[in-house]
């Protein structure tokens, strides 16, 4: 299958100039927003804005999960592995992310047996050659969580294997943002992976609700350039809806088989977002069924009130929001560095910093 | 991490639960537990070890008719 020609420089040049066109129809800043880190990733990869006309801006919302894992469950797990006998097993992204005073990496200098890990399968196996309760510090988007939902689901599980989710649903997470008011935008590009297991339909209340032109794209260049096309396409003509752009990966519906896993093993609860608070029916927690896995019951966790989602001067909440710029933030490539970083956004490949650093966009 | 591959199919094993995919020249361990009816030669997403989606030709397809249309709508604008 040639899928090269989602980057073929003639399409791509032909789409730009479209999109100078139906921009130039517009007279005032157009703002559309994407919610997906790997979509950062592509468009500073690319350099896609340098393509694109001055009054069309791109930016990054919350589309980090490790960005918006909240210090309080950073610091409650690893304050369980200071303290007692157990393993952590966590994706490689979540190693160096801060918490209130550790972060894991720094906690297993300390002595916590913290093990990085690539998936929730490797996670397993990893618990079966291990004597000690082994606890998967599960960070995600739907994309990750329905993999957690079918491997619990469909898998012999280890009795020294448990969950910690922090996984989180990002459609109702961005549409109470876009409620409070916390984020606006003139259209939003729909997340390529997270949205091929919830399906498009659940974007459909942004259209109804707040008249958002809402279109899902894939990583490569074109993908998005046409993404930013179709949104513009639909502000001139006055008729935003929900339009796939991404028809080779996602259906309408979604994945029905990781939603069948995700309504057996979760339910949704309210989770804090770091730095935005708590947000009703975003958090994927297990369902009674599953509890014997349940890392948060087992081992009676306990929350600090006292937790520092953001030191100061790093300004990773606007950042998620999208109303600053990393450039915006007086430690970018200073202070904070990927090396060092002071906040969540310069650790994870979908940080926003962490792309920008990597981007040499200074 | 929310990073999603494409990567060919070339095998499954029994029950068709999990199997291998390639990619890059590089070939791993997959899980196909949310897919239906996956046959070897397939290209699917793969996210953290598991395949979270086909990737179809015919909509593959249908993608690029959806870019030159658009850009096709606007050459034929005055
Ligand atoms: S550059 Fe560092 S300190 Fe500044 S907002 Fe980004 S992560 Fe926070």
């Amino acid at each position: 299958m040639n899928l090269e020609v989602f980057n073929d420089p003639e399409i791509v040049k032909k789409l730009s100039e479209a999109i100078k066109r139906e921009s130039s129809k517009i007279d005032r800043t157009v703002k559309i927003m994407h919610i997906c880190g790997t979509h950062e990733n592509s468009i500073v990869r690319f350099g896609l804005r340098d393509l694109l006309p001055e009054n069309i801006n791109v930016i990054a919302g919350p589309g980090c999960p490790v960005c918006v894992t909240s210090s309080r469950d950073i610091d409650a797990i690893i304050d369980l592995a200071l303290n007692d006998d157990v393993r952590i097993t966590t994706f490689g992204d979540m190693l160096k992310v801060p918490g209130t005073k550790l972060s894991f990496q720094k906690a297993r200098s300390l002595g916590a047996d913290i093990q990085m890990t690539y998936s929730i399968f490797d996670a397993i196996e990893q618990a079966k050659s291990s004597k000690k309760p082994n606890i998967f510090f599960a960070c995600g988007f739907e994309t990750t969580a329905a993999p957690t939902a079918s491997a619990l689901m469909d898998l012999d599980i280890p009795k020294n294997f448990f969950i910690y989710s922090v996984h989180k649903y990002t459609p109702n997470g961005v549409y109470a943002l876009l409620k409070s008011g916390k984020i606006n935008m003139d259209g939003l590009i729909l997340p390529g992976h997270a949205a091929t297991i919830s399906g498009l339909k659940v974007y459909e209340r942004f259209v109804e609700d707040f008249g958002i032109p809402c279109v899902s794209a894939g990583f490569e260049a074109a993908d998005i350039l046409l993404a930013i096309l179709l949104i513009l396409k639909q502000l001139n003509s006055g008729t935003p809806k929900v339009e796939n752009g991404y028809r080779r990966v996602i259906n309408y519906e979604g994945n029905i088989r990781a939603q069948e896993a995700l309504n057996k093993v979760f339910f949704l609860d309210s989770a804090i977002w770091r730095g935005l608070g708590e947000i009703d029916e975003t958090g994927y927690e297990l369902k009674d069924e599953y509890s014997r896995f349940d890392a948060k019951k087992i081992f009676k966790i306990k929350y600090s009130e006292n937790f520092i989602e953001h030191q100061r001067g790093c300004r990773c909440a606007e950042v998620i929001l999208g109303n600053v710029t990393p450039l915006d933030c007086p430690l970018y490539a200073k202070r904070c560095t990927p090396e060092d970083p002071i906040g969540p956004c310069m650790v994870s490949d979908e940080g926003t910093c962490k792309n920008w650093y990597d981007g040499g966009i200074e | 991490m929310c990073l999603g591959i494409a990567m060919k199919v070339v095998e499954i094993y029994d029950g068709g639960m999990d199997g291998v995919v390639e990619g890059g020249g590089v070939k791993r361990h997959c899980f196909f537990h949310m897919i239906d009816d996956l046959k070897v030669g397939d290209y699917v997403i793969v996210h953290a070890g598991c395949a979270i989606e086909k990737i179809d030709e015919e909509e593959a397809q249908e993608n690029l008719k959806l870019i030159e249309q658009c850009l096709l709508g606007e050459e034929n604008e005055p």
